[in-house]
C-alpha cells in the first residue's frame, strides 16, 4: 500500500472548483460595490420613504359669529366607525362580523371598500359616519370580538340657526373633481373639505387654516412606531360677520311657508343685518362625507331650497322702479315735483292702450300722489318724456344691472334694458312701447332683492351708503382682529338731494298717508317704501322655469327704510306669488322694522 | 481521543475564521430579533456551542474509520426522509422536521453530510481519470434518494444543496466535459419538473418576481426590493449595529434566518459585507488547501465536497440578499439562526479539520 495517494490528477482538478468559486465571489463584490457604494443614495431613499410617512394633521376651521359675537357656526366632534384593513385577517370572517352589528348595512359598507380599495391598508375606511353614544359603546365594547372595527373622532361643521343662516353660510363638502384644478385649491387634495357655497366659500381661504404636518416613523404594516418632528396646524380664522341672529331668527319665522327672501341693510354702512331666503336646507346634510337621507330631497325639492333668492334669482322690480323713473326725470329736468298728469285708468301711446293699476283712473296726480298711489299713466307720460337711455342710465346709477358686490358667491348682475343690448341679444330695434314698460317696471327688467336693497339704501342716504357686505372682521388664532373696511359703493349719484327728499317724503306717504305701502307701518317709527307688483309669470324666475300652478298669482314687493329722517335700515322683501301691492311683502318688512327697532331700543336702554 | 501530536497540523486560520464567523452570526441574530419574542440569539449561541462539540467530536475520530461506516449514517437518514413523506404530516404541521422530545431535528440538513461521507467511500478506491456510466449510475443512487426524497418534501432549497457535492465528486473523479453539462442540464430540468410536481404557488410566485420583482412590489417581488433597499441603503460604513431601519421596523422578511446578511449589509455597509466575504473566501480556501494536501483520495473527497456545500450555501444566499439569485429559503453558513444547520455546518468544518490534522502519517 502506498503511503501516500497520487492525487496530482485530482489536485488539478479541484482547480476548476476552486475558479468557479472564486468567479461567484467577485460577481458578489461586484454587485455589493454597486448597491452600497455606487446606488447607495437611492436605496437611502427609498429606506427613508419605506419608514418615513408624513400624517396630515387637520386645521381646525374657523368659527363664525354674528355681530354680537354670538355662534353661528363651530366645530363638533363626530364619532365614525372605521373599518381597519390592516387587522384583518380573514375577510368572510370579516364581513359576517360587521353582519352581525346591527346598525351596519352590510351593502353599504362593501361599497365603500370598493371605492377606497386603492388607499394603502393603513388608512382606516369610514364605514359610518356620525354615530351615536349606544353605537360607540357598542363597538367599544367589543374590541375583543371585532378588532377590524374602530371609532374615529373628527371634527365636523356643526350650523346652529340652520333654517335662518343656511343661505348666508353655505356649507362644506369634499372638494370635487373639477376644483381640484383651480389655483385657489393648489394645497387641497381628494376627500378634503372645502366651502361649497355661502360665506364658507367665499371666505374658504381665511376659515381653512393651515394643516399641520407629523412626521412619523412606520413599521412594514404602517403601524406608527414614533414621531420624528411636527408643524402644528395654524386654526383658521374666526369671522365676525355683520348679520344680527335674532333679527334673522324673526324674519325666518315671519317667512315660513312662503317663497321668498327679504334683506336688511345698515342704511349707512352697507352692513347686511339679515337675509333669509325661503325655503332654507340645513347645511348639516352636507357637512360630512357621506350624504344623508336628506341630502336628495333637498336637491329634488320643486322649490330648490339651495338657491339663495336674494342674489341667485331674479325678478321684474315692478312698481318699485318708479322710484328710479321720478328720480331721473326730476334731475334731468323733465318733471319738476309738483308736474301734474291727469290718469283716467288708461293712456295711449306709440298706438298701443297702457291700463292703469287702477280701472276708473286715478284723476289728477301730481309726482307725490302718483307714488303714494303707483298710478301707471302718471308714468308713462313720464317715461315717454325721458326715453330709455336716461332711464337706463339712472336705474345703473341706483344700483341695478350690475352686482352689488356684496361678498357671497355667484350673485347675478340682472339687467337693465337699452337698445344697444336689445340689438346685441335680439337683433331687432328698440321701440317705444318697451319704454313705456319699463317705466312702470315692467319688460325686460330684471333686478334681485339684494339689489332691491342696497337701492332701498342708496335712495335713503342720498347715495352715501356703501356696498352690501357680511364680513365684519375676522381674527386669527393669536387672537389679532383685522376690520373688514368697505369703502366702496358709495356713490356720488348726481342727482340733487333734494330730488332724494321729494321721492323720500313720497315713500312716506306710501306706508303712511292711505298709499299702497301701509302694511308696512310702524306705530312711532317714520317708515318709508314703495311696493311693487309683479305680473308677468314667465320672467318672474328665470331659474323656474316649470311654474306650479299658484304661478298665476302675482309676485309682492316691498322695499323701504326708516326712519325718514336719519335713516338707518334699509329692506328689501319678495314674496313669490304674495299678491298685488305689496300684500304679502310689507307685513314681512314690517317685521324687520318692528324687530330692528325693539333690538335697537333695548340695546340702547342696555348700554 | 485526539493525539497531542495531531494538534500539530490543525488549521488555526480555519478555525479563527469559523470563530469569527460564529460570533458575528449571534452579534446578527440578536440585532435582527430586536422586535421577536423568543430570545433567538441565546439560542444561537447554545447552539453554537453544540456546534463546536460536535466539531470537535467529527475532528476526534479518524475519518477513515467514519467513512468505512458511512452506509451506518446513510441508511438512517434515508429512512427518517422516508419516514418524513409518510408521516410528516400527521406528525405536526411542518414537514422537515423529526421531533424528539423537545427537540426537533431536520434529516435532510444531516443527508449533506451523509452523502459527503458516502462518495468519499465510493471514490476512495477509484483510481481511473475518467468517471464510466457506472460510477455515474452510482453517484446518481447515492445523492438520488435523499434529494427526490427531500425534494418532495417540498424542500427544493435544502434538495437543491445536494447537487453540488454529486458535482464536486465527479469533477473530481474526472468526468467528461459533456457529462458535466449533461447533469448541469439535468439539474435545470429537474428544477422545470419540480415546478409542475413539487412547487407551490408561492415558490413559483417567488420564481416569476425574481425574474420581474418590480411588477407586483407589495406582492411577492417585495421581499427581493426589501432586502436590496437595504443592503443598498447601508452604504459604505452602515446604519451602524441595530440602527438598520429596513430590519428593525419589520421591512425585511426572515431577516434573523435566510435574509441575516442583509441585516449585516444594512447596518455594517459596504466594509461589514466585504468583511464577512473576506472571512468566508479565508474559510473555503483553507478548506479547499485541506482537500489537495489531504492524505489520501478519501480524505481530499470528502474536504472538497464539504467545502463545496459550504461555497454553494453561502453564493446562494448572498446572492439572493444582493437580488441576483431567486429566493430559495437556503441558509447562509454561521449567520442564520438554525439550530440543525448550525449543528451540519460545525460538523462539516470538523471533518475538514479531521482531514487536515490527519494529512500526516505517523
Amino acid at each position: 500500500m502506498k503511503i501516500y495517494d497520487d492525487l496530482k490528477p485530482l489536485e488539478s482538478r479541484l482547480w476548476l472548483i476552486e475558479v468557479t468559486i472564486i468567479v461567484c465571489f467577485t460577481i458578489l463584490c461586484c454587485s455589493f460595490w454597486y448597491l452600497q457604494v455606487l446606488r447607495s443614495e437611492y436605496y437611502r431613499t427609498l429606506s427613508e420613504e419605506n419608514r418615513i410617512r408624513e400624517a396630515v394633521i387637520p386645521a381646525p376651521r374657523g368659527l363664525v359669529l354674528d355681530r354680537e359675537n354670538r355662534i353661528l357656526v363651530e366645530n363638533r366632534p363626530s364619532f365614525s366607525i372605521v373599518l381597519q384593513r390592516e387587522s384583518i385577517t380573514d375577510l368572510a370572517q370579516t364581513l359576517e362580523n360587521i353582519r352581525r352589528v346591527p346598525f351596519l348595512d352590510i351593502t353599504a359598507v362593501l361599497a365603500r371598500l370598493n371605492k377606497y380599495r386603492g388607499l394603502p391598508s393603513f388608512v382606516p375606511i369610514i364605514i359610518k359616519e356620525d354615530v351615536g353614544p349606544a353605537e360607540v359603546a357598542f363597538i367599544e365594547a367589543r374590541r375583543l370580538e371585532l378588532p377590524e372595527l374602530a371609532v374615529k373622532v373628527e371634527f365636523k361643521r356643526y350650523y346652529r340657526d340652520t333654517a335662518a343662516t343656511s343661505h348666508i353660510l353655505g356649507y362644506v363638502n369634499e372638494i370635487n373633481e373639477s376644483q381640484l384644478h383651480y389655483p385657489a385649491y393648489k394645497s387641497l387634495r381628494p376627500g378634503d373639505l372645502v366651502g361649497q357655497a355661502g360665506i364658507e366659500k367665499r371666505y374658504d381661504s381665511l376659515l381653512r387654516g393651515v394643516d399641520g404636518r407629523a412626521r412619523e416613523v412606520v413599521n412594514s404594516r404602517g403601524r406608527k412606531i414614533a414621531e420624528l418632528d411636527r408643524t402644528e396646524p395654524i386654526p383658521g380664522h374666526t369671522l365676525v360677520l355683520t348679520v344680527d341672529t335674532e333679527l334673522m331668527k324673526v324674519l325666518e319665522e315671519a317667512m315660513r311657508g312662503k317663497v321668498g327672501s327679504a334683506v336688511v341693510l345698515d342704511a349707512r354702512s352697507g352692513e347686511l343685518l339679515a337675509m333669509v331666503s325661503m325655503p332654507a336646507y340645513d347645511p348639516n346634510a352636507f357637512a360630512g362625507h357621506f350624504s344623508r337621507e336628506d341630502w336628495s330631497s333637498i336637491l329634488l325639492d320643486p322649490n330648490h331650497p339651495l338657491q339663495n333668492r336674494a342674489i341667485h334669482n331674479l325678478y321684474s322690480p315692478g312698481s318699485v322702479f318708479k322710484l328710479t323713473v321720478a328720480l331721473a326725470a326730476l334731475q334731468e329736468g323733465v318733471i319738476t315735483p309738483s308736474t301734474a298728469f291727469f290718469c283716467p285708468g288708461y293712456v295711449s301711446v306709440y298706438g298701443h292702450t297702457f291700463h292703469c293699476n287702477k280701472a276708473g283712473g286715478h284723476g289728477a296726480m301730481d309726482l307725490k300722489s302718483a307714488i303714494v298711489n303707483s298710478c301707471n299713466v302718471y308714468f308713462y307720460q313720464v317715461g315717454k318724456k325721458l326715453g330709455i337711455e336716461r332711464i337706463a342710465k339712472y336705474a345703473h346709477l341706483l344700483g341695478f344691472g350690475e352686482p352689488t358686490g356684496v361678498d357671497l358667491p355667484g350673485e347675478e348682475p340682472g339687467l337693465i334694458p337699452d337698445p344697444e343690448w336689445k340689438k346685441r341679444v335680439h337683433g331687432a330695434d328698440w321701440y317705444g312701447g318697451e319704454t313705456i314698460s319699463v317705466a312702470i317696471g315692467q319688460g325686460s327688467l330684471l333686478v334681485s332683492p339684494m339689489q332691491m336693497a342696497y337701492h332701498a339704501a342708496l335712495v335713503a342716504t342720498s347715495g352715501s351708503t356703501f356696498r352690501p357686505h357680511l364680513l365684519r372682521s375676522y381674527a386669527d388664532s393669536n387672537g389679532q382682529v383685522y376690520p373688514h373696511e368697505v369703502t366702496e359703493g358709495r356713490r356720488s349719484l348726481a342727482i340733487d338731494n333734494q330730488y332724494f327728499d321729494t321721492v323720500r317724503k313720497a315713500m312716506w306717504g306710501v306706508v303712511n298717508q292711505g298709499g299702497t305701502g301701509y302694511r308696512a307701518a310702524v306705530q312711532g317709527h317714520d317708515v318709508c317704501g314703495k311696493t311693487g307688483t309683479v305680473q308677468l309669470a314667465s320672467k318672474t324666475n328665470i331659474r323656474n322655469p316649470k311654474a306650479p300652478p299658484s304661478e298665476l298669482a302675482v309676485h309682492s314687493w316691498f322695499i323701504g327704510f326708516a326712519p325718514l329722517d336719519a335713516p338707518e335700515i334699509a329692506v328689501a322683501v319678495f314674496i313669490e306669488h304674495g299678491g298685488a301691492g305689496g300684500e304679502a311683502a310689507a307685513p314681512i318688512a314690517r317685521v324687520a322694522f318692528e324687530t330692528y327697532f325693539a333690538l335697537h331700543d333695548r340695546s340702547k336702554a342696555s348700554s | 481521543m485526539i493525539d497531542r501530536k495531531l494538534l500539530v497540523n490543525l488549521d488555526w486560520l480555519l478555525l479563527l475564521s469559523v470563530l469569527l464567523l460564529a460570533s458575528i452570526g449571534v452579534g446578527l441574530v440578536a440585532s435582527a430579533s430586536q422586535s421577536l419574542t423568543p430570545h433567538y440569539a441565546q439560542r444561537q449561541a447554545a447552539w453554537c456551542i453544540i456546534g463546536l462539540v460536535s466539531m470537535l467530536v467529527a475532528m476526534s475520530i479518524d475519518y477513515h474509520r467514519l467513512i468505512d461506516r458511512a452506509v451506518l449514517f446513510y441508511l438512517p437518514i434515508v429512512a427518517a426522509l422516508v419516514y418524513l413523506i409518510i408521516f410528516g404530516r400527521i406528525i405536526s404541521g411542518a414537514q422537515s422536521w423529526i421531533v424528539i422530545g423537545s427537540a426537533r431535528f431536520q434529516p435532510s440538513e444531516f443527508a449533506k453530510v451523509t452523502v459527503a461521507l458516502m462518495l468519499a467511500k465510493y471514490f476512495a478506491d477509484f483510481r481511473q481519470n475518467i468517471v464510466s456510466r457506472r460510477e455515474l449510475g452510482t453517484v446518481a443512487w447515492i445523492v438520488g434518494i435523499p434529494l427526490l426524497l427531500t425534494a418532495a418534501q417540498p424542500d427544493l432549497g435544502t434538495a437543491a444543496t445536494l447537487f453540488p457535492l454529486a458535482g464536486a465528486a465527479l469533477i473530481l473523479a474526472g468526468t467528461r466535459f459533456k457529462w458535466l453539462v449533461a447533469i448541469g442540464l439535468f439539474g435545470i430540468l429537474f428544477c422545470f419538473a419540480s415546478w409542475g410536481l413539487f412547487l407551490k404557488d408561492y415558490q413559483k410566485a417567488r420564481i416569476v418576481s425574481f425574474l420581474t420583482p418590480e411588477a407586483d412590489p407589495r406582492g411577492s417581488g417585495y421581499h427581493s426590493i426589501q432586502s436590496r433597499i437595504a443592503v443598498g441603503s447601508g452604504g459604505f460604513y452602515g446604519k451602524g449595529y441595530k440602527q438598520g431601519s429596513q430590519s428593525s421596523l419589520e421591512f425585511l422578511p426572515a431577516r434573523h434566518t435566510d435574509f441575516v446578511f442583509s441585516v449585516l449589509a444594512e447596518e455594517e455597509g459596504f466594509i461589514g459585507t466585504i468583511s464577512v466575504l473576506g472571512l468566508y473566501s479565508l474559510l473555503l480556501f483553507r478548506g479547499f488547501r485541506t482537500a489537495r494536501h489531504a492524505r489520501d483520495r478519501s480524505g481530499m473527497y470528502l474536504a472538497a465536497c464539504l467545502t463545496t456545500l459550504l461555497a454553494f450555501h453561502i453564493i446562494i444566499n448572498i446572492g439572493m440578499v444582493a437580488g441576483l439569485l431567486p429566493i430559495t429559503g437556503i441558509p447562509v453558513p454561521f449567520l442564520s439562526y438554525g439550530g440543525s444547520f448550525l449543528l451540519v455546518t460545525f460538523t462539516s468544518i470538523g471533518l475538514i479539520m479531521n482531514v487536515r490534522i490527519r494529512r500526516t502519517v505517523n
